[in-house]
């Protein structure tokens, strides 16, 4: 507050973007002067309740409903003001991540962040902290926006060119060129990144931003999937984070790695134990193998999400961990203490980073609470496997079945989140059969145009 | 599986008696079905407990089309046993395009049938099958009353008025209605046996409705289920 004081005063900031992210991802909020915002807070300006019943088409979902809403009621945006940053595009703009809340301050069970922020409360209970970093994919293209739109979003240039590569670092210019103008973008944000590279598929480009707590992790990790959308359209390029945007391209993911922590010292690492994997670590892990099937209905929450889960195409498709083996869904490392860590690697680009973290969150405490061990570690190449070996859903419907059915994750995420979820991905799944959606086409025009700009 | 265009394949219609089939009869569909594979089985689930000898003489293969998208089913009957998935299969011996959003309305266009004059006793049963006769809107508030009053959100009680003859009729808690729907006869009926969207219908003024927007959704949602034969009537 004192820091937004202290800049209003000095006319670095009129105005500030209060932003909070819905269950879908999508960031909302209000233009709010800052003077205005100082006046207000701690609790920030309000929002009719419908943004929790509306898709991303703005069509009412009427297969979902939340207990608290109301005949378009109040709700708040409650600005965390240590998420500020300086808006480097704008003279005087500032932009403040927010929670939903209800008028009474208490906080909105189907609020990601706050769902995330409740869950590291729990964890911290149980003696830990939790730091992470996401690995954010995304796929650009040479096209700007508007141009994407008038070719439906197909027929687009790759960034880069049209060449399969891996970790290539002799693409064109353009490539350096953006990615360069993102990373400076970052910096002056103050996201601290660590690397980005060339990824599998054309024009597909992996991002990773530096470990921290695991919140901020969140918070940084959606202002700089913001900052990569706009610092394209600022030179006329276009990006998208849909999970798969071209039948034979690869889809993109969402790796998200993270440890425990006791003060200063790793909880998943213990050199007396196999492969240096504490028993909290190992508990943690069969945690997250007990909620993977239930968790897909997070991790790949659209129809488009599926297509992504090809065999031998960069996506895990089965339950399965492993120490050091990508074609798992979840790695368990332990090499040192430092780099000990998890990456559940079934996230697709299109998921919502606060409800990975919670999901992560709740399978991970079950976990530890039940001391599940894990099933055997994945030896072989987890892709092609054989019909008996367990396999992560392979539709929106049978992910959000056993999503619902998951009472672990009921338990961490709470009833009427997995109620309310549910409810809109049925929804989800409603709207794509009946206004135009294909399941025999290997891509539609209607997926592409749901999502290509807003998930 | 292709499109709804294409050759039209043999049918083989040979009724049997009812007796051979009564409360035999199994209607499947796909693994993970689509929402008109649902929809359709529905239909067929309630014609069969309207007049199982109908489809219990039924054999062949029929497709339903959407007129304006890709949706699509194909049906399989086999003497009884009928199997529902998503798709319009090569085999079809009849094929119906219809209009989804206008069917049931009032002056809709008439659906396109292809393979009618080649298997007319097929196509003639067939468009029974999918069409059973609608109960009286009080029956099929009672039903729908009965087999989805115990939802999530769903009111203690609800009052249904006919708005051509004023008629009410109330299901549930008749003290504590927290919900009143009015509409005419024929669109009540659809909203309660799961053929029209409670909320899309209050939208285009069908029908109108008193009460929160909860309880207006956790009625819509129910229908849905119904429609979908997630529920059972």
């Amino acid at each position: 507050m004192s820091q937004l004081s202290d800049l209003a005063a000095g006319g670095t900031v009129r105005t500030v973007r209060l932003m909070a992210c819905l269950p879908d991802g999508r960031l909302i909020g209000k233009y709010v002067s800052a003077t205005h915002l100082l006046e207000m807070l701690p609790t920030g300006p309000n929002v009719a309740d419908i943004v929790f019943g509306l898709d991303v088409d703005n069509d009412p979902f009427v297969t979902a409903w939340s207990t608290w809403r109301g005949e378009l009621a109040e709700l708040y945006l409650a600005p965390d003001m240590a998420t500020l940053v300086v808006d480097p595009r704008t003279d005087g703009m500032a932009t403040v991540i927010c929670s939903f809340v209800l008028p009474d301050g208490s906080p909105i069970p189907e609020c990601p962040r706050g769902m995330a922020q409740r869950l590291l409360t729990q964890l911290a209970d149980r003696g830990f902290t939790m730091r992470a970093g996401f690995e954010i994919e995304f796929n650009a293209f040479e096209e700007s926006v508007a141009e994407a739109r008038g070719r439906g979003y197909r027929d687009l240039t790759p960034l880069g060119g049209n060449v399969r590569s891996m970790y290539s670092t002799t693409k064109s210019l353009l490539v350096v060129r953006f990615m360069d103008a993102l990373t400076r973008r970052l910096d002056q944000l103050g996201l601290h990144w660590e690397s980005w590279m060339d990824e599998g598929g054309t024009g597909q480009f992996e991002l990773n931003l530096e470990p921290d707590e695991a919140l901020r992790t969140v918070d940084h990790a959606t202002l700089a999937r913001l900052a990569i959308r706009e610092v394209a359209e600022e030179m006329g390029h276009c990006v998208t984070f849909m999970a798969k945007w071209h039948p034979t391209e690869w889809g993109g993911g969402l790796h998200c790695n993270h440890s425990l922590w006791v003060g200063d010292t790793s909880a998943f690492y213990d050199e007396s134990c196999d492969d240096n994997r504490s028993t909290t670590f190992r508990h943690w892990v069969g945690g997250l193998m007990a909620t993977m099937a239930g968790a897909q209905a997070v991790f790949a929450p659209n129809v488009n999400s599926y297509r992504r889960l090809v065999e031998l195409a960069g996506s895990p498709t089965t339950v399965t961990w492993s120490g050091d083996n990508k074609t798992t869904s979840l790695r368990a490392m332990a090499r040192t203490p430092g780099s000990a860590r998890a990456e559940h690697r079934a996230p697709g680009a299109d998921s919502n980073l606060y409800l990975v973290m919670a999901v992560v969150l709740a399978g991970g405490m079950a976990g530890l609470d039940e001391a599940i061990e894990p099933p055997p570690p994945c030896a072989e190449m987890a892709w092609g496997l054989p019909a008996e070996d367990p396999k992560l859903p392979r539709s929106l419907m049978a992910a959000t079945e056993a999503f619902r059915s998951d009472h672990r994750l009921a338990a961490g995420l709470g009833a009427e989140f997995v109620d309310f979820w549910a409810g809109t991905r049925k929804w989800e799944w409603l709207a794509f059969h009946t206004t135009g959606g294909d399941p025999d086409s290997p891509l539609t025009d209607w997926e592409l145009n749901r999502y290509f700009e807003r998930v | 599986m292709r499109r709804c265009h294409g050759a039209v394949g043999s049918v083989d219609l040979r009724p049997w008696p009812d007796s051979r089939f009564a409360g035999a009869m199994a209607i499947t569909t796909e693994a993970d079905p689509t929402p008109m594979v649902l929809g359709i089985a529905a239909a067929l689930r309630r014609s069969e407990s309207h007049k199982p000898s109908l489809i219990a003489g039924m054999k062949g293969v029929a497709a339903v089309c959407s007129e304006h998208d890709p949706q699509a089913v194909t049906i399989r009957f086999s003497r009884g046993d009928v199997h529902v998935e998503h798709g319009r299969a090569d085999d079809v011996g009849v094929a119906i395009t219809m209009d989804l959003a206008k069917d049931g309305l009032p002056g809709a266009p008439k659906p396109n049938v292809e393979g009618a004059l080649t298997h007319l006793r097929f196509a003639l049963s067939l468009a029974k099958a999918l069409d059973p006769p609608l109960p009286d809107w009080r029956s099929a508030a009672d039903s729908y009353w009965a087999a989805c009053s115990t939802r999530p959100h769903m009111p203690s009680g609800m009052v249904v008025v006919e708005t051509d003859s004023g008629d009410r009729h109330v299901v549930g808690d008749p003290t504590t209605a927290g919900y009143e729907v009015h509409g005419p006869a024929d669109r009540l009926a659809r909203v309660f046996v799961g053929t029209a969207v409670a909320l899309e219908e209050l939208l285009k003024g069908r029908i109108q409705g008193r009460g929160p927007l909860a309880l207006a959704v956790a009625i819509t949602d129910a229908g849905l289920a119904l429609g979908l034969g997630e529920v059972e009537p």
